[in-house]
C-alpha cells in the first residue's frame, strides 16, 4: 500500500503532470469565461424584467448546455479536447523520460511494482483530463443556473430522445454529467496505462507516446468517417461532448479493451523476462 | 497547523461556493409549469409560445380522447394511397380536442396555432404531423380563430417512431400536450 501511495505521489508531484494540468485548467477557465459572457450577452439582450411580451427562452440557458462537456463550438473547447488526450500520454511518456534521467533503473520493475505504477498512471492520467472539466463545471455553475433541461427545447441542448441516456439527461442531468466525467476519466486513464505498457513492450519512450496517438487518430477516423480536412483534429473527438461520447460508447469500450490487452501483454512480458532471468 | 489552515480554507471556499450557487439558482425568471388533467377545460389566458401577439387569451382547450393507430391502420381508415407518406413513422397518435373561445374578440388577429403544439414525454417531444392533420381535418389550416362563444372539435395527429419512444410509455398517462410555454408552461396529461 505504501508503494502504491509513493507511486501516486511520484506521478502527481511531477512537472509533466503539473504543467499540463495547469495548461488545461487555464483553457477550461477561458472556455467557462467565454460561455458565461455568451450567457450574459443573451440575458442582457433578450431578457427584460419589465415587459413579458415574448418568451425570453430562459429555459434554454442552463449549466447543462453551457459547460465544456456540451461543447459550445468554442475555440478553447476545441483546443482543450486536443490536449486532454495528448496530456495523459505526456504524463506517462515524458515523466518516464524524467524518471529515467533521475534513475537509470526505473524501467525494470517487477509485476507488483509495475501494477502499482499502472494504478498511479491511471489515476494521474485520468485526473489531468477530468480535474479541468470539473473546474469548468464548477465555475460555470457560479454564474449560470443549474436548471433542469426541458425537452420542449431539445434542439438547444443537442440531446434527443433517441440518444443513449437521453432520458437520464432530462430526468437527472447531474447524474448524466457525472457519468460523462467518469467515462472521460476512465478513457484518459486507460490511454495513460496503454502508453506505459507500450513502453514496456517496445522499450522506447518516444514510440510509446506516438503509437497511442496515431492509433487513436486512425481509429477515430474510421469510427466517425470524418473528412481528413475537418478542423476537428482531436484524437478524442468522440469524447468531445457528452452526447457525442455516449453515442460512440461502443468505440470507447473497444478502445478501453485494447488498452487492457496491451496492459496484459506488458505484464506478461515482464513476467517472462523475470522468469528468463 | 498546516492541515487546520487547509481544512479551514476549504470550508470557507465551499461555503462561499454554496452561497453563490444558492443566489444564482434562487432567481425566478423562468416559466412556471402548470399541469392539468384530461377532460379538464384549460384556459390559455395570457400565456403563449413565442410572443403575446399570438393572442390566445379567452381560448380554452379540452382533451376528449386519444387514439393510437399503426401507420397501415391509419392509411386504411382514412383512405391514404400514397405509400411514401408517413414512412418515417410506426404509429400515428391522435389527440381529440375541443377548442373554445370565451371572450377573445381579436378575430383573425388572435387564435390558435397548432403548428406550435408539442407532445412531450420526458426526453421525447414531437410537433404536429402536418400531412396527417390535413387528412383528418379536411385541409383546414393549422392556425385558426373562433367566433366568440363557439367551440371547435379537432383531431391533432403526431407521428410516432418507436425508435424515439416506447409505445407503452406513450399510452400510459405520462405523455403531455403542451398548450403554452410562457409565462406559464401549461401541460395537459393525455
Amino acid at each position: 500500500m505504501s508503494d502504491l501511495k509513493a507511486e501516486i505521489i511520484k506521478s502527481v508531484k511531477n512537472p509533466f503532470f503539473l504543467f499540463p494540468l495547469a495548461f488545461l485548467i487555464i483553457l477550461s477557465v477561458l472556455n467557462a469565461c467565454s460561455n458565461i459572457s455568451d450567457y450574459y450577452f443573451f440575458k442582457n439582450e433578450v431578457i427584460t424584467d419589465e415587459v413579458m411580451d415574448y418568451n425570453p427562452g430562459t429555459s434554454i440557458m442552463t449549466v447543462y448546455n453551457m459547460w465544456l462537456g456540451t461543447r459550445q463550438n468554442n475555440r478553447f473547447a476545441d483546443i482543450f479536447f486536443v490536449f486532454a488526450l495528448l496530456f495523459p500520454v505526456v504524463v506517462y511518456s515524458w515523466s518516464y523520460r524524467w524518471t529515467l534521467i533521475k534513475d537509470k533503473k526505473q524501467s525494470r520493475y517487477g509485476i507488483k511494482k509495475n501494477f502499482n505504477k499502472l494504478i498511479a498512471i491511471f489515476i494521474s492520467s485520468g485526473a489531468v483530463s477530468t480535474i479541468p472539466i470539473i473546474i469548468n463545471f464548477a465555475v460555470v455553475s457560479l454564474f449560470i443556473p443549474l436548471r433542469k433541461p426541458d425537452s420542449a427545447y431539445d434542439i438547444y441542448f443537442g440531446v434527443f430522445s433517441s440518444n443513449i441516456m437521453g432520458e437520464c439527461y432530462y430526468s437527472c442531468p447531474l447524474l448524466y454529467t457525472l457519468i460523462y466525467i467518469s467515462v472521460c476519466f476512465i478513457l484518459c486513464g486507460a490511454i495513460g496505462c496503454m502508453t506505459h505498457s507500450l513502453s514496456v513492450i517496445i522499450d522506447n519512450w518516444i514510440l510509446s507516446g506516438i503509437i497511442p496517438i496515431a492509433f487513436l487518430l486512425i481509429f477515430r477516423f474510421n469510427c466517425s468517417a470524418k473528412s481528413l480536412f475537418t478542423s476537428d483534429i482531436s484524437p478524442i473527438s468522440l469524447m468531445s461532448s457528452a452526447p457525442v461520447a455516449f453515442e460512440n460508447l461502443k468505440c470507447l469500450i473497444i478502445e478501453f479493451a485494447i488498452a487492457i490487452v496491451i496492459v496484459c501483454l506488458s505484464l506478461w512480458r515482464i513476467k517472462t523476462k523475470k522468469e528468463a532471468i | 497547523m498546516k492541515r487546520i489552515i487547509i481544512i479551514s480554507l476549504t470550508m470557507i471556499l465551499m461555503t462561499i461556493y454554496g452561497i453563490r450557487l444558492y443566489s444564482v439558482n434562487s432567481k425566478k425568471d423562468y416559466p412556471i409549469t402548470l399541469s392539468f388533467d384530461r377532460d379538464e377545460e384549460v384556459y390559455i389566458e395570457n400565456d403563449f409560445f413565442n410572443s403575446c401577439s399570438e393572442d390566445m387569451d379567452g381560448y380554452s382547450v379540452k382533451i376528449k380522447d386519444t387514439e393510437l393507430f399503426t401507420v397501415d391502420e391509419f392509411k386504411d381508415k382514412y383512405g391514404v394511397t400514397d405509400e411514401e407518406l408517413f414512412s418515417l413513422y410506426d404509429h400515428i397518435f391522435i389527440v381529440k380536442a375541443t377548442f373554445g373561445n370565451h371572450g377573445n374578440k381579436s378575430g383573425e388577429q388572435g387564435g390558435i396555432d397548432l403548428g406550435e403544439y408539442i407532445i412531450q414525454n420526458s426526453s421525447f417531444m414531437n410537433i404536429v404531423e402536418r400531412d396527417a392533420y390535413s387528412i383528418l381535418n379536411g385541409g383546414n389550416p393549422l392556425r385558426f380563430s373562433l367566433k366568440n362563444n363557439s367551440y371547435y372539435d379537432i383531431m391533432i395527429p403526431f407521428g410516432i417512431n418507436e425508435r424515439f419512444i416506447d409505445i407503452d410509455s406513450l399510452c400510459k398517462g405520462k405523455t403531455k400536450l403542451i398548450i403554452s410555454l410562457y409565462p406559464h408552461k401549461k401541460e395537459i396529461t393525455l
